[in-house]
């Protein structure tokens, strides 16, 4: 039946090699377009000092919801502003050319060059402010007492000189070795940490695990006052939101203090101050086509196999199939439950269902993942994983109700009117004769739908959710490429959606076409 | 074996039904007649619950029909929509069985051996394996009354059962009707077609004014209706009027006349003889005879006969005294039969009587 659906349109299936020659010629076009950074920009500014920024022909980025972005916006507000969602997302802009500089702090600037990003300098000089950074704390705290216990501790490290040992060792002499601290053997209460993972040195993945200063603060802060301790890894724009809903006890991610987030969070004792420089294309340095190969084979090196980085893929592949397919199943699960009391309901409940639809429809499936998150199920799970699967099981559920209202509502109405006078009652004119007919109609957009539903599942890291999308960002602060991990990002997207379409055709047809028809099966025929 | 008590139908501000009261006793087939918009489906589809009334009730075998009923309801009645409604997603064979299995719950080869003796006596067999839209319209309704036969229902509801078939395929659903009637079922039908109606029915209901307006036998209703509203809607369906005079359009007309003996499902060929003559009569004869025609014609269909009656003013002329050879031999050629006559009191003095067969 299906294929009669598509006799008004020519399209043929795509067969499996075209698809991934199609997937290899995209990407070498890519990898060409993302390496041929000579573009001429004859009317370039020439950057030497901090000030030649403050110039409106300047196009300049900042880290969103970075306090450089603030201080730029102070004292660069001549310049145009872009803002990236992750530092290493500037950094590639920078040597691409898309900006002129990207202002941040110099220490994890410094590492990015340190650690070999070409084709991009430091200016020397910086803007006026500095940046104090300390430990973000909650304004009501679940722990007593915290922010003294807090500062209590700060003063005890550096007194003793740890804080500016730690400080040397991850800034200055670029160590990567986090230290063996002791976990709480007997731990007496429990601390949520908030944190980035994507500033080295001061928070990130070395491998599959969190490393830097400020983990390594927090390892000591935990294991001091005999806590268990669990980190939660946060955009920047949803970290502050976590800690002043009490959905994290501290924020340790070199966190600048700004009096805009005063208002809604407090702060331990300065840690240390960051000062805010910016990074401008070197333009003595060009790739040409013969580095390009080289860079294509290091940059999956590093972006896969170095630091066993592939670990980390393969949790955030788990991660974004286990939200994705828990929510398919559950969600058509739901939408079949949706649409049956709709199909059973008066004119009162199914305005009400689909006044819902229509919310649901219009919300962005990212607002309504944050308000579930820290509005819904705040009081009943923090369980990120879980709401995330929730959230999408609900987006999906109403989208296959929809489905089906659509579907079956088209369907004549003398389909039913038949099945009632041969005496089908509702569920069974709907199981035996509606279903039947809608379901090869259905079924192409339930594809689409699903699709379009593993894609859009790449927000989930808005509520420290590692799946596969915020797996690619952690990796690619650390390898400050973006083309690589980007790419690859990509294509296991692509290869996830084409295995859980299978799955789901598979399925399908174990129930449906091609099999002898359930009424004749075992009827002895004549003729 | 069915009653109507008090029926009332609105529909908002309309009341197609205000009040139907009647009794049809098992063995009876009965035609529903009236003009459009009197409800006469809508008071079939009360029978098996497609329909509610706004008042009163419709009690089969004296069950009401209601909610609580309709298990039983359809059980005992079964019916024949004008567009068909075979289950799409089914062949004809599934579409045959699936209520045996699912609803009578008989085992699956009873049902098969029951289908498939349908499906001879509808003669589509071959068409066993065939999906709905691979049929044409008169096989689909052939198999729509295969499906309902195969419930063994003890009433059966036609919704026009012979609209937009051609006259071959209306015989044998004629003969469908009539052969499930002899085994003493009750047929119930709304009919658009006097000539089905008069054909099978015991007894027929003319639907007026939210009433059963009038009802009798075919004979007396079509034949000998009383009242005055069932003598013109009788009138209306069993004839065509047309008045010519010089500003007369053939196309339209013809197309009337040709539209209106099709409606009583004459057969084509009868047709076509119909329009030949009225072309060549008033064309060809009366409008070279005649400087300013004035021309007044009534057709009519009966027991397969066409009878054309063509009244003229001005000087007596009989049209076989004209000297248009070819067309009158045409004419004689056809038809049947042919009167003149002429009436010096009538305004239209002259009168052609035509009978085609």
């Amino acid at each position: 039946m299906s294929k009669k659906i598509n006799k008004n349109f020519k399209i043929a299936k795509i067969k499996a090699p075209i698809k991934v020659i199609f997937i290899l010629l995209l990407l070498c076009m890519v990898s060409i377009f993302a390496c041929s950074n000579e573009k001429s920009n004859s009317d370039s500014i020439t950057i030497h000092s901090m000030h030649d920024l403050n110039n409106e022909k300047c196009t300049i980025g900042v880290g969103t919801g970075s306090h450089a972005q603030m201080i730029a916006e102070k004292e660069l507000s001549k310049a145009k502003i872009l803002y990236f969602n992750s530092e290493s997302l500037g950094y590639n802009a920078v040597r691409e050319k898309q900006i002129d500089a990207f202002v941040f702090d110099r220490v994890p600037m410094q590492k990015a060059l340190n650690e070999g990003l070409k084709g991009v300098e430091l200016i020397e000089d910086n803007l006026d402010e500095v940046t104090q950074v300390a430990i973000g704390l909650p304004k009501k705290p679940k722990i007593e007492n915290e922010k003294d216990i807090v500062n209590h501790y700060l003063k005890e490290l550096r007194d003793d000189g740890t804080l500016d040992e730690m400080y040397n060792r991850w800034v200055y002499e670029g160590n990567e070795e986090m230290p063996d601290i002791e976990e709480a053997e007997n731990p007496t209460r429990e601390l949520i940490v908030g944190t980035t993972g994507i500033v080295p040195p001061f928070t990130f993945y070395k491998g599959d695990e969190l490393s830097g200063y400020d983990i390594e603060l927090a390892k000591r802060l935990a294991k001091k006052y005999n806590a268990k301790l669990t980190f939660k890894v946060y955009d920047y724009e949803g970290i502050i939101v976590a800690l002043a809903t009490n959905d994290v006890d501290l924020i340790s991610a070199n966190l600048n203090i700004t009096e805009e987030r005063m208002e809604a969070i407090d702060y331990s004792d300065v840690l240390y101050e960051n000062y805010v420089t910016a990074m401008v294309v070197d333009d003595g340095h060009y790739l040409n086509i013969k580095e390009l190969f080289s860079n294509l084979k290091s940059g999956f090196q590093k972006t896969f196999i170095r630091e066993n980085r592939y670990k980390l893929f393969i949790e955030g592949v788990l991660c974004t199939l286990k939200i994705t397919s828990i929510s398919i199943i559950q969600g058509t699960i739901l939408g079949f439950i949706l649409f049956l009391i709709c199909y059973n309901s008066g004119v009162m409940v199914n305005k009400l269902i689909n006044t819902i639809f229509w919310l649901l429809r219009r919300i962005p499936i990212v607002v309504l993942l944050m308000v579930f998150y820290y509005i819904i199920f705040s009081k009943i799970s923090k369980e990120s994983e879980l709401v995330a699967i929730n959230v999408f099981t609900i987006v999906f559920g109403s989208m296959v109700a929809e489905l089906l209202i659509n579907t079956i509502g088209n369907i004549d109405v003398g389909q039913t009117e038949a099945a009632h006078a041969l005496g089908f009652g509702k569920q069974n004119t709907f199981f035996k004769i509606l279903l039947p007919q809608s379901l090869p109609i259905m079924f192409p957009t339930y594809k689409n739908m699903i699709v379009e539903h593993i894609r859009s599942t790449a927000i989930v890291g808005y509520i420290a959710v590692q799946d596969l999308t915020k797996v690619g960002d952690i990796v690619r602060s650390r390898t400050y490429d973006a083309f690589f991990p980007l790419v690859a990002v990509a294509i296991i997207y692509i290869i996830l959606a084409e295995l859980i379409i299978t799955c789901v055709v598979k399925l399908s047809s174990i129930h449906g076409e091609g099999k002898e028809s359930k009424y004749l099966k075992g009827v002895k025929k004549h003729d | 074996m069915i009653k109507f008590s008090h029926i009332m139908k609105k529909y908002g501000e309309n009341t197609p039904i205000k009040d139907i009261n009647g009794e049809i006793k098992t063995g009876e087939v009965i035609s529903i007649i009236g003009p459009s918009g009197t409800g006469k489906s809508t008071l079939l589809r009360m029978i098996n619950g497609l329909e509610k009334p706004t008042s009163g009730k419709v009690f089969v075998d004296d069950i009401e029909v209601n909610d609580k009923n309709i298990s039983e309801i359809t059980r005992k009645v079964g019916m024949v929509f004008q567009n068909y409604n075979l289950f799409n997603h089914l062949t004809v064979i599934e579409n045959l069985m699936i209520a045996q299995v699912e609803i009578l719950k008989r085992d699956k080869q009873t049902a098969y051996d029951k289908s498939i003796k349908l499906l001879k006596e509808v003669r589509l067999l071959d068409k066993e394996n065939s999906y709905p839209n691979e049929l044409s319209g008169g096989e689909r309704q052939r198999i729509a009354f295969a499906r309902t036969l195969a419930m063994d229902p003890e009433v059966l509801l036609l919704d026009e059962p012979t609209a937009a078939l051609d006259p071959k395929l209306v015989d044998e659903i004629k003969g469908l009707i009539l052969k499930y009637a002899r085994t003493g079922k009750t047929v119930l039908l709304v009919a658009h077609s006097m000539q089905l109606a008069r054909d099978v029915s015991t007894r027929v209901f003319f639907l007026n004014e939210g009433i059963i307006y009038e009802e009798g036998t075919p004979n007396q209703i079509f034949d000998n209706p009383q009242k005055e509203k069932t003598q013109s809607f009788i009138n209306s369906q069993n004839a065509i009027e047309f008045k010519i005079d010089k500003t007369f359009n053939f196309t339209n007309d013809s197309i009337a006349l040709a539209e209106f003996c099709l409606k009583h499902n004459a057969y084509l060929k009868l047709v076509n003889k119909a329009l030949l003559i009225f072309e060549e009569i008033i064309e060809q004869i009366l409008f070279t005879k005649y400087e300013s025609p004035d021309i007044k014609v009534r057709v009519d269909y009966k027991n397969e006969f066409i009878t054309m009656n063509i009244k003229y003013k001005g000087e007596r002329f009989n049209i076989k005294d004209s000297n248009n050879d070819i067309s009158i031999k045409l004419v004689e050629g056809l038809a049947t039969n042919i009167d003149y006559s002429y009436n010096e009191n009538d305004e239209y003095g002259n009168k052609v009587e035509i009978k085609i067969n």
